[in-house]
């Protein structure tokens, strides 16, 4: 049998998109390593999901239970269903899967949706020096293991890095009675949203050491202390001032990474900031067919926006079996300015440009106000101001369909009031 | 009673084990860490050197020179990986120029077949990702890679199929000597008797010496850190890529694993403790100025692991392997450091012939010379995976996505001949938790399978050795 879409990874992004690329007539699959659909959303138990997109403070497994009700039944689950390989042959995927109930095989499908999430970034892609201690996490891991295995990972504990899961874990240690002794973060601004820096440092009175970083973890097998530095402006640290804060735990908050290693094979270019592939404005990769939506596409701060990204990339998926469109491309950069660190997506192709869109970007460093404008051909067709832009939260402006006169690339620069 | 005691399960205890293993008698391994080769033999390059850079007439020169020679008939018969990759030592100045000429005849000196030197031009056509300013190179074709912890315990599984005894967590505190026997006691363990003692813990064999001898041989710790890049960097080199060597040791190189992953390092620097294995910012920045001079392109940023190994570093350079002059039967191996992995089949002959020479061995009568790895199951043919999965459907479960492991793959070495029963040792034997993400998806899995398997609870699992449980069983904690 012949699928229309097979959607790989079933947490936020791949429920959306596997439900919005259905429609009566076509053959869905949604392929989910685990044995339960909703991803991360699973371990996440703090509220705070859906206040955009269902308008209420939900917490992550509620989030992932109501998508998962909207799902329709003609959409073919496949749970503890792993897959080892994706090629395309002629004009058709080829999934191989394998799972402990069917052992391996392969299936076929007219188009991919790629939603199989982000990784953590470890302790050796930041480097930290020191002994291979015990007691040494990423922050998601520490957080299944409290979660969703109900086992406490220490007591004592020092957080790296303040992305939003290291804040948040740095308030459910607390709560869960661990004394968590400060929050570490090498640049000079957090990397969490601000709502968490409240909730989870200042309600609780952790001090959150801007400027800072970790030199050396302590210890024989486990770990006793970790050895604090101030870093200078170009990060590095310095010698003087160093301290040693005692702790039995460290989590290491410092970043996701796009998980797309079964796009291997594929060879595509990719964005040296998203760590992902470039798409154009309905998710589509430069393969035909093949998509690529939320974390594994860009690292999102709300899964809301996941959600939104993954009803695009479905419905595009849908429109791509439905009209065979594989027709030639049309496509031109999505261009940026300096204060920038990137866009998605990151090209436009005309060729299908129906709708309007979306370009969501972050900006390099943090400002009061700006005003951005994105221009085509010199000329003006939006403009967005911004209060409280900062790194660590995405933006989107919406591109009208009609405001493009021609099919030339198009720019965004950014003008900072304060 | 045990007629040999080995102690340590690094490479060199492993190779005289399965040396040993094929004569009459009783024999025992005994290992103070909770797995097999926790210590040099996890933490080097996996290099098997063709011996172009012992001094001439030494026991390195030798016993490198012939376990080189050993090696791939070895791994055909213990299954175990072997990369023939070849090496080259390049030269950037004029002076290193010439001292290849000098190596050159070294490596003629000391039985190297096969070298070559390469000019410029040759050099670059066999690893265009060089630096373009290097001005030659001596080419090395017997140089291989291995993965020394599975060679280790290749031949470790050979010796028990033969009879050997191996006990874990067994760390020496005194021996005792008594008339034609030892008495060999044990933190937390009750002890051995034999009648003969084969020392060859590694860093720690000095302190051993030091129990039996008056005479003492020091060990002085050398620490090498390393940058492992992943696979995505698979062809960068081809071959082993040394620098000229100074007076520190044969300098950063680049290593092609047998598993597709690049080994940069390592740096060397004398240090004071034996158990500081920990990497150091001085050390991975020394390491990565060294190596952009052998190719400035190496991509630092698909580092997926740093890691540090000690080297038992004596005084004169040159392996230690001697019969006590005043103990029977027990035999000293101190200070075998590089090139002890390659040097190490060609060790376990060695000290089979010094035993001889001492007392009589006979030759079992049927003796298991081969032993066979069983292949990870997303490795394997089509036609196996099917067999595999319909006998253990739990092939089909993939645990470790960065590095395919399944978790019957797991099941295996919770369950086999070695048991492997925390993270570290499973992933030893895997590589599940070794890759991209090291282990952010399938750590948590993996304890949920070996506390499965050995019946405990999750928070009895530990990470590496003993008391280190990754998990504190209650929810609430004490304030």
């Amino acid at each position: 049998m012949i699928y229309d879409v097979c959607v790989i990874g079933g947490g936020a992004a791949g429920i959306a998109s596997a439900k919005n690329s259905y429609e009566e007539g076509l053959k869905i699959r949604l392929i989910e390593r685990n044995n339960e659909l909703g991803g991360i959303l699973n371990q996440c138990i703090h509220s705070g999901f859906g206040i955009h997109h269902y308008i209420a403070e939900l917490t992550g497994p509620e989030y992932a239970d109501r998508i998962q009700n909207e799902l329709f039944d003609e959409i073919e689950v496949s749970l503890k269903t792993s897959v080892i390989k994706l090629e395309k042959q002629n004009n058709l995927f080829c999934l191989t899967l394998s799972s402990e109930k069917e052992g391996i095989y392969t299936i076929k499908s007219r188009a991919v949706i790629i939603s199989t999430g982000s990784y953590e970034r470890t302790r050796s892609q930041i480097e930290l020096p020191g002994k291979r201690l015990k007691g040494i996490f990423t922050a998601g891991s520490a957080q299944r293991y409290m979660n969703q295995l109900g086992y406490m990972v220490g007591k004592k504990v020092v957080i790296l890095g303040s992305g939003d899961i290291g804040l948040i874990m740095a308030r459910r240690m607390t709560l869960e009675g661990a004394k968590v002794q400060a929050v570490i973060e090498l640049m000079k601004h957090s990397n969490g949203l601000t709502r968490n820096i409240v909730s989870c440092l200042e309600d609780f009175d952790i001090p959150l050491y801007l400027s800072h970083t970790i030199t050396d973890v302590i210890g024989d097998t486990c770990l006793k202390a970790v050895e604090v530095s101030k870093v200078d402006e170009h990060l590095k640290p310095l010698e003087e001032g160093k301290f040693r804060i005692e702790c039995d735990t460290l989590l290491l908050s410092v970043g996701l990474i796009p998980e797309i290693s079964l796009l291997d094979d594929f060879n595509l270019d990719k964005d040296k900031k998203t760590k992902s592939v470039l798409v154009n404005q309905t998710y589509q990769t430069s393969v035909d067919g093949l998509f690529v939506c939320g974390n594994s596409l860009q690292i999102h701060d709300l899964v809301d926006f996941v959600s939104k990204e993954a009803e695009i990339a479905g419905r595009s998926a849908r429109n791509y079996v439905l009209n065979n469109e594989k027709h030639p491309r049309d496509e031109q950069d999505v261009l940026f300015d300096e204060h920038l660190s990137y866009v998605v997506p990151q090209q436009i192709d005309f060729s299908i440009l129906k709708d309007d869109f979306e370009v969501s970007f972050r900006v390099k460093e943090k400002y009061e106000e700006i005003n951005v404008f994105v221009y085509q051909e010199d000329k003006q067709i939006k403009n967005k101001r911004i209060k409280f832009a900062l790194p660590s939260e995405m933006e989107k402006i919406t591109i009208e369909q009609g405001s493009l006169s021609s099919k030339a690339s198009i720019k965004i620069m950014v003008e900072v009031i304060k | 009673m045990y007629d040999y005691l080995i102690i340590g399960s690094g490479i060199v205890g492993s190779a005289i084990a399965r040396e040993l293993s094929f004569f009459e008698g009783a024999i025992c391994l005994v290992e103070k860490s909770s797995d097999i080769t926790n210590g040099q033999t996890i933490a080097n390059s996996g290099i098997i050197h063709s011996g172009h850079d012992p001094k001439v007439g030494s026991l390195k020169a030798r016993l490198c020179v012939k376990g080189n020679d050993l090696y791939e008939n070895l791994a055909l018969k213990l299954d175990f990986p072997l990369l023939k990759t070849g090496a080259l030592v390049v030269a950037f100045t004029e002076e290193e120029l010439s001292n290849l000429d000098e190596l050159f005849v070294r490596a003629r000196k000391n039985g190297v077949k096969e070298i070559a030197r390469l000019t410029k031009e040759e050099t670059l056509k066999l690893e265009p990702n060089l630096n373009e300013t290097l001005l030659g190179s001596l080419s090395l074709p017997s140089t291989k890679t291995t993965v020394p912890w599975e060679a280790s315990r290749a031949m470790l599984e050979n010796a028990i199929a033969n009879g050997l005894t191996l006990k874990l967590n067994h760390e020496v505190k005194e021996i005792n000597i008594k008339e034609n026997y030892y008495e060999v006691c044990f933190k937390n363990q009750p002890p051995i008797l034999t009648k003969g003692i084969i020392n060859a813990c590694g860093l720690f064999s000095d302190e051993i010496m030091g129990m039996l001898e008056d005479d003492l041989i020091q060990i002085y710790p050398r620490r090498g850190e390393y940058y492992t890049l992943s696979h995505g960097v698979k062809g960068f080199v081809s071959k082993v890529i040394y620098p000229v060597p100074s007076s520190l040791g044969k300098g950063v190189l680049m290593t092609p694993q047998p598993d597709g992953h690049l080994l940069v390092g390592p740096n060397a620097e004398d240090v004071s403790n034996k158990e500081d294995n920990q990497t150091t910012i001085k050390g991975l920045n020394e390491i990565k100025k060294q190596a952009l001079r052998l190719s400035n392109k190496l991509p630092f940023k698909e580092n997926i692991k740093n890691f540090a190994g000690l080297r038992a570093k004596i005084k004169g350079d040159d392996f230690y392997i001697n019969r006590s002059t005043k103990n029977k039967n027990v035999y000293h191996l101190v200070g075998i450091d590089s090139p002890g992995l390659t040097a190490a089949p060609a060790i376990g002959k060695y000290v089979i012939d010094l035993i001889k020479e001492d007392q009589a061995l006979r030759k079992k009568l049927n003796v298991v010379e081969t032993r066979t790895r069983l292949v990870p199951f997303f490795l394997d043919t089509k036609d196996n995976q099917k067999k595999r999965w319909l006998e253990h459907p739990s092939y089909g479960e993939l645990v470790c996505r960065c590095e395919r492991i399944s978790k019957q793959d797991i099941i295996n070495e919770v369950t086999g001949l070695i048991p492997a029963t925390s993270i570290k040792a499973i992933k030893k034997r895997t590589r599940a938790t070794a890759g991209l993400c090291q282990g952010g998806y399938c750590e948590s899995r993996i304890l949920e399978i070996i506390a499965s398997c050995t019946n405990k609870e999750l928070s009895e699992v530990n990470y590496y050795e003993e008391d280190t449980p990754i998990l504190i069983k209650e929810m609430k904690v004490e304030k």
